[in-house]
């Protein structure tokens, strides 16, 4: 009984340990990191803070001048600071959704081709350990810890599926 | 064009985005992200740095904010440019469909992306237009990776269709 337990306890950490678990958490984590920051919209604090307001107003107000001293126009609309800040915190999520959605359709193509897919969860370790350094430096805590777990999770995946010789059926090695 | 080609063309306009995005910070090379060549802009970037509130334990600026948008986008661009041209790499060796698929969703981001641009940024039609070139050529990625004209590869994955 204990034998077999033990079988067990090694058959899921085995399974959870697996480059296409760690790639799917990864996903579900993009998911969520990008949950939390859709759900900080419009990215102002909560309090009904007068200079917060007064800021936001001004923001708006202030026209985004790019390279000459008069604010162009462009059917009739203007660029504002407030566009700038608010436009970027809508792509963020843009870009997370669409890591979170790719990562998990590759996923289920890792074991196909594991030198390739290795080398891009490598490098999207490492565009989360950048993710997680920018938050320290910018936001706060929660974005970093997903960053870096995403970060650490992805980078076991890319070393096991780099060790790993791909599944040819006429035996050939990897050739991309 | 075949598609590895134009996944191609698609990494290196994504990474020209990102190289005209990064420059624009004001940690680098300009202060495109906050340009103070007008006194009401000045005005507005310095109240963005002085007006400080608490988030999560944190004490932080509208600022911090803003540039960390900017780097973080700065950061995933760049991640997103050499996801591209490695998928150029394998393309030949994905199956048609789940190339078509990945290609899709790279393609309805960069829409969005530029869809945003010019709703939200107006006037500033660079943006649009940098987001713009990266999603036509994945269109075109797409159109031409259509089952019949897509190259057979080495069949590395297709074996899972």
């Amino acid at each position: 009984m204990a034998l077999k337990n033990q079988s067990n306890n090694k058959r899921l950490l085995g399974f959870l340990g697996s480059p296409v678990v760690l790639m799917r958490i990864s996903s579900i984590l993009f998911f969520l990191t990008m949950l939390g920051h859709a759900a900080a919209y419009p990215w102002t604090s909560t309090t009904q803070d007068q200079r917060e307001t007064k800021l936001v107003e001004s923001m708006i107000d202030t026209p985004y001048v790019f390279y000459s001293n008069t604010p162009y126009a462009f059917f009739g609309e203007r660029t504002t600071y407030w566009g700038l800040y608010f436009g970027w915190g809508l792509l963020v999520p843009v870009l997370l959704l669409a890591l979170a959605v790719i990562l998990w359709i590759l996923s289920g193509l890792a074991h196909l081709g594991p030198r390739s897919i290795g080398t891009i969860c490598a490098v999207l370790s490492a565009t989360s350990l950048v993710g997680a350094s920018i938050s320290v430096r910018f936001f706060f805590t929660p974005p970093f810890l997903t960053y870096s777990t995403i970060c650490i999770l992805l980078m076991t995946a890319a070393v096991q599926l780099l060790r790993q010789q791909t599944m040819f059926a006429d035996g050939k090695t990897e050739k991309l | 064009m075949n598609t590895r080609v134009l996944l191609r063309a698609a990494a290196v306009a994504t990474l020209l985005t990102t190289i005209g995005h990064l420059t624009g910070s004001p940690h680098l090379l300009g202060s495109l992200w906050a340009p103070t060549n007008a006194q009401q802009g000045s005005d507005v970037v310095r109240a963005m740095q002085a007006y400080r509130f608490e988030a999560m334990g944190f004490e932080t600026s509208v600022f911090n904010f803003y540039s960390g948008f900017g780097w973080q986008l700065g950061a995933y661009l760049l991640g997103h440019a050499i996801f591209i041209w490695l998928l150029a790499d394998i393309s030949s060796a994905l199956s048609a469909v789940k190339l078509r698929v990945i290609i899709g969703v790279f393609f309805l981001e960069f829409l969005a992306a530029t869809l945003l641009a010019l709703l939200t940024w107006k006037s500033f039609w660079i943006p649009a237009a940098a987001n713009g070139v990266p999603a036509a050529f994945l269109a075109a990625a797409w159109i031409a990776g259509r089952p019949h004209t897509a190259e057979s590869g080495s069949g590395l994955m297709n074996r899972e269709e």
